[in-house]
């Protein structure tokens, strides 16, 4: 949280002459961030970030406390102003009965005050809480806000005759019960919720987040009860979080400030309504403590803080540090120190990592060398697959693919719309929104989607995306394997083809194949799609996305894609290339034009044709047209040079078998 | 036989450089006249061996010189028209990689050269790693589920619910888990989640993490670390700072601050006009600490033997710092807008 602070009103408890700008700089060096100075007429606010664990400096006392501890280390005088209180004159006339049996609260005080005059404050009053952003009212609800932001204690005033009763029972809410708060609006309770009653069932106020409207006080109000609550932080939160009211109170209560604050808190309200409202204390100060805390002892040696910072430090200068900042500090032995946070550091400081926090901090980080660590490296082998993530992307890219990013969640809706079930996904129990409800288990769903949204700013596209998926497993995390998803616009099959084909090449593998798929499946075009195989193992699909499904994406150019295993990939992949001696003779090449059946698969030609004789080396698709391919027949030999006679036997087997196999007949050259 | 005459004869029918490489594979090639003549010195008594070898390389010096002339007549001829260069030239097709792959790529490097070793854990985590074993009770509000998406199936006995990880954190108790013992020294790149989607958060991020642990480590690695990141990120002109912080899983806690650097740290531009890139001078990186040490008992390491510090950071955020890349909506990282991704 931010808080802000009027310097003038800072100066009240704080003697120092450094500068605005000083005070900022010093300060976010060594303690609270002070993120911008604003001039405000002929004042400036410091615009401070309050971590959740130091709520003690969301005040302007709290702020000085610090700045009185920090500002001498940078060689500026400081002295904090400690705040002043006369003695409590308690009144009598006026009972009031306050009830928590549940202990729901930590500490309870409260006072009973007569004779309140509604108006405004003094100016200069107004002024200070209006830099900080808090609205002024009337002078009753301004001096609860002032005491908070002077003192970071949330306090509440009853108008006491509204309350009717005079009892105040802390209870939990009941499930559907309904509050309206001071502003007017209603809000439906949960068993959760903590609430005050009046003994007969009303509500009459949601305590540490925001008062009701049936017991605030108004400009009639002439007898009022102050009253302070120490809460249970985790409850403020969860309520304040769920109704989303988000105030000031409340962000401050769930930190957990200081149940000791609240007399002092109660006290100085006490003296402002009285001094400023011309109220008269009428009752007791009630003052139920249920849950005192006891302040924490720590151990902590010289040694201990000075290997944790770096530098060396004497006992006498930590300890020193420490009192600066209001610890109390005793020698427990030669070099252990032992010590007490203030009260209101009781819930931060807890183990001797905090002391080493606090001394370091005064010492200053920015006076701290830099270091690289001088230890033995740890030699750990290196993440295979996320060296072939990296190459895999850089060979995509410089062959004209563009990388996407997904979302790893996405909607019921896309994945109906790409024929995937939801069934086999991961389900979000809380979806922030229909768009994100299941994690991804496939990433073919919003690649569709990409290539649809993008389908007007080229004929062509040419994406991949190299990202995981999740597949569910019962009574364990999901499975999450990444998958290299390839998605090609307007373009061929044989396009889509080549780069996976380029890509095994990348990763030393020549054995590249495409099976074909002849039945019918959910995504592909039958007999325009195949399995992806690396020598003898799937690594995945490949084909023509159904025109069906494009169709519910408006896509109406061919769409292929392919989706590919890449940790299987990762393990067939060899990032040690054979050397092969150099052949000193000429290959001897054949082409051969054959008519085909329709439907012959070019590889099993090469396979059959392949098993004819060992100089046979490579057969390549020379052309294609109709039902005619040509084929190129590469034969070597490591022994001498091929001759034409040589081959002839062996072109005349590899003639008669093709014809036996796939009645193909040579093309005779028209 | 009067080779030169011969020659000649044929070199000035020479019309093209068809009819040059067939001369020169007539006299030059490996079956050619003089390479022929040359063999036939083989059959000769050493004396006339020598007279006849002069002979031959007089020849073929003269004849050689008359073919590189006709060489260079041809050629030239060869070499006539006109193209115009400042056409455009035929480029490969340029693909793109993402600007996160970028970011991830350049960060990783400059941490690997200091020992830091890259890892990758489960993104779909238990609430024990990702808060539990970061000392975070399960009242901390980071755990409310406005702040963490939950996944919807049965929790574990042992290690709760499953959440989507909302940061790279999740990662140090499972690194200490795998190393069993320090050092350790690894930096940890993955996707995170929360449930915020407007024009500064996106409902997925990235993280890098980092996680030293060893004997001796103390603040200055820490401070040292950062800089040396900082300085060789964003380059060695721009200054870092810690500042005092809060997180659960380390303490003490920093928050550090580069130099800002469109302004240099002076908070004013050249103009003299406020610089509205940074607060006063300062940017904010991210997060870091000290280990703190219930989170090395969760991995099993000795608090005693041993200290730490990690770091988390997002890697949209630090890369957009560094390229000054403004997104005035960061949701068009994942809109996967091709107007957008061909511009990196």
């Amino acid at each position: 949280m931010n808080i802000l602070i009027a310097d003038t009103w800072l100066r009240e408890y704080l003697q120092t002459d450094a500068t605005p700008r000083q005070i900022k700089d010093c300060l976010s060096l060594c303690g609270p961030s002070v993120e911008r100075l604003k001039e405000v007429k002929d004042d400036v606010v410091y615009d401070v970030e309050i971590t959740s664990n130091r709520v003690d400096m969301a005040c302007v006392y709290g702020f000085a406390l610090e700045a009185a501890a920090i500002l001498p280390r940078f060689g500026l005088n400081a002295q904090l102003k400690p705040l002043t209180i006369s003695n409590l004159q308690t009144g009598r006339g006026i009972e009031v009965a306050i009830e928590d049996k549940n202990k729901l609260c930590n500490r309870i005080v409260a006072v009973a005050l007569d004779d309140v005059k509604v108006g405004p404050l003094p100016e200069f009053m107004r002024e200070r809480i209006e830099k900080s952003d808090i609205r002024s009212l009337n002078n009753l609800i301004d001096i609860t806000n002032y005491v908070m932001t002077e003192l970071g204690h949330p306090c509440h005033v009853f108008d006491l005759d509204r309350i009717k009763t005079g009892r105040l029972v802390i209870r939990y809410a009941k499930n559907g019960e309904h509050l309206v708060t001071l502003d007017g609006k209603k809000y439906e309770l949960e068993s959760t919720d903590v609430v005050i009653d009046d003994g007969t069932g009303r509500i009459i106020d949601l305590p540490g987040i925001m008062g009701t409207e049936n017991s605030v006080v108004t400009n009639q109000t002439k007898r009022v009860l102050l009253f302070i609550e120490s809460n249970d932080p985790v409850k403020i939160r969860k309520t304040s979080m769920r109704l989303g009211i988000r105030t000031v109170a409340a962000t401050i209560n769930e930190k957990h400030p200081d149940p000791e604050l609240a007399k002092t808190a109660l006290l100085r309200g006490i003296e402002l309504l009285q001094k400023h409202a011309g109220a008269k204390v009428v009752s007791p100060l009630y003052d139920i403590y249920s849950k005192k805390t006891v302040l924490p002892k720590i151990k902590v040696s010289t040694e201990f803080i000075n290997t944790r910072l770096g530098i060396t430090l004497t006992k006498t200068q930590i300890a020193e540090f420490l009192q600066s900042l209001n610890f109390s500090v005793s020698e427990e032995a030669k070099t252990i120190l032992e010590v007490t946070p203030p009260t209101y550091r009781q819930f931060d400081i807890e183990i001797p990592e905090d002391i080493v926090e606090e001394v370091a901090r005064l010492y200053g980080y920015h006076l701290l060398p830099n270091r690289i660590m001088e230890g033995p490296i740890p030699l750990l082998p290196r993440d295979q697959s996320l060296l072939w993530e990296e190459q895999i992307k850089k060979y995509l890219k410089y062959n004209g693919l563009t990388e996407i990013y997904n979302y790893s969640m996405l909607s019921t809706d896309l994945l109906r719309k790409t024929g995937f079930s939801e069934n086999t996904s991961l389900k979000l129990a809380n979806p922030l929104t229909e768009e994100l409800v299941y994690m991804r288990n496939s990433l073919i769903p919003q690649m569709i989607k990409t290539i649809s949204d993008n389908q007007n700013q080229k004929n062509e596209l040419m994406f991949f995306e190299l990202s995981k998926i999740y597949l569910p497993r019962n009574n364990n995390l999901p499975t999450e394997t990444t998958k290299l998803c390839l998605g090609y616009l307007g373009k061929t099959f044989f396009e889509l083809k080549g780069i996976i084909e380029g890509l095994a090449q990348e990763l030393g593998r020549e054995d590249l194949q495409v099976k074909p798929i002849t039945t019918d499946t959910q995504l592909f075009v039958k007999n325009q799609c195949g399995e992806v195989l690396l020598g003898t193992e799937t690594i995945g699909v490949i084909g023509l996305v159904k025109k069906n499904i494009a169709l519910n994406f408006l896509i109406k150019n061919n769409l292929h894609l392919a989706d590919l295993d890449f940790e299987k990939i990762v393990t067939l992949a060899k990032s040690t290339k054979n050397y092969v001696p150099l052949n000193p003779f000429p290959p001897l090449v054949q082409d051969l034009a054959l008519v085909v059946k329709p439907h012959t698969y070019f590889a099993n030609l090469v396979k059959e044709i392949e098993k004819i004789s060992v100089l046979i080396k490579k057969v390549e698709l020379l052309d294609e047209y109709a039902n005619t391919k040509t084929l190129r027949i590469i034969f070597h030999d490591r022994t001498k040079t091929l001759e034409e006679k040589e081959i002839a036997p062996i072109r005349q087997k590899i003639l008669k078998t093709l014809e036996e196999k796939f009645s193909a007949k040579l093309k005779l050259n028209s | 036989m009067n080779y030169n005459l011969e020659f000649r004869g044929d070199l000035n029918k020479v019309k093209n450089l068809n009819d040059l490489e067939k001369l020169r594979l007539e006299y030059f090639g490996s079956q050619g006249k003089i390479t022929q003549l040359t063999k036939s010195l083989k059959s000769l008594s050493p004396e006339e061996k020598k007279e006849a070898g002069r002979k031959i390389n007089r020849l073929k010096n003269e004849i050689e010189l008359a073919f590189s002339q006709k060489q260079q007549e041809v050629a030239d001829r060869n070499d006539s028209g006109w193209i115009d260069v400042t056409a455009p030239g035929i480029k490969p097709r340029e693909g793109h990689l993402h600007i996160v792959s970028l970011a991830i790529e350049e960060i990783t490097r400059i941490f690997e050269k200091i020992g830091f070793t890259r890892v990758r854990y489960p993104e779909v985590e238990w609430e024990w790693y990702a808060f539990e074993s970061l000392n975070m009770p399960p009242n901390h509000p980071a755990r409310d589920d406005f702040e963490t998406f939950f996944v919807d199936q049965e929790p574990s006995s042992q290690y709760g619910k499953i959440v989507l990880s909302p940061h790279t954190s999740s990662g140090q108790v499972r690194e200490m888990e795998r190393l069993h013992q320090p050092p350790i020294r690894m930096i940890n790149i993955a996707k995170c989640y929360r449930p915020n989607w407007d024009v500064s958060h996106v409902p997925m991020f990235h993280q890098f993490e980092g996680l030293v642990v060893d004997r001796g480590i103390n603040i200055t690695h820490l401070k040292g670390t950062m800089d040396y990141f900082a300085k060789q990120f964003f380059g060695p002109n721009r200054k870092t700072r810690l500042r005092p912080f809060h997180f659960q899983f380390t303490e003490p806690s920093f928050e550090v601050d580069i130099t800002c650097g469109v302004c240099l740290g002076t908070a004013k531009l050249a103009d003299g006009s406020r610089c509205r890139f940074c607060k006063e001078g300062w940017l904010e990186l991210g997060g870091s600490g000290m280990v703190h040490p219930n989170v090395l008992k969760a991995g099993k390491i000795d608090a005693q033997k041993y200290t730490g510090f990690a770091f988390g950071w997002g890697i949209e955020r630090t890369y957009m710092m560094k390229s000054g890349t403004k997104l005035d909506d960061i949701r068009l990282l994942y809109s996967n807008d091709i107007r957008f991704l061909e511009q990196f």
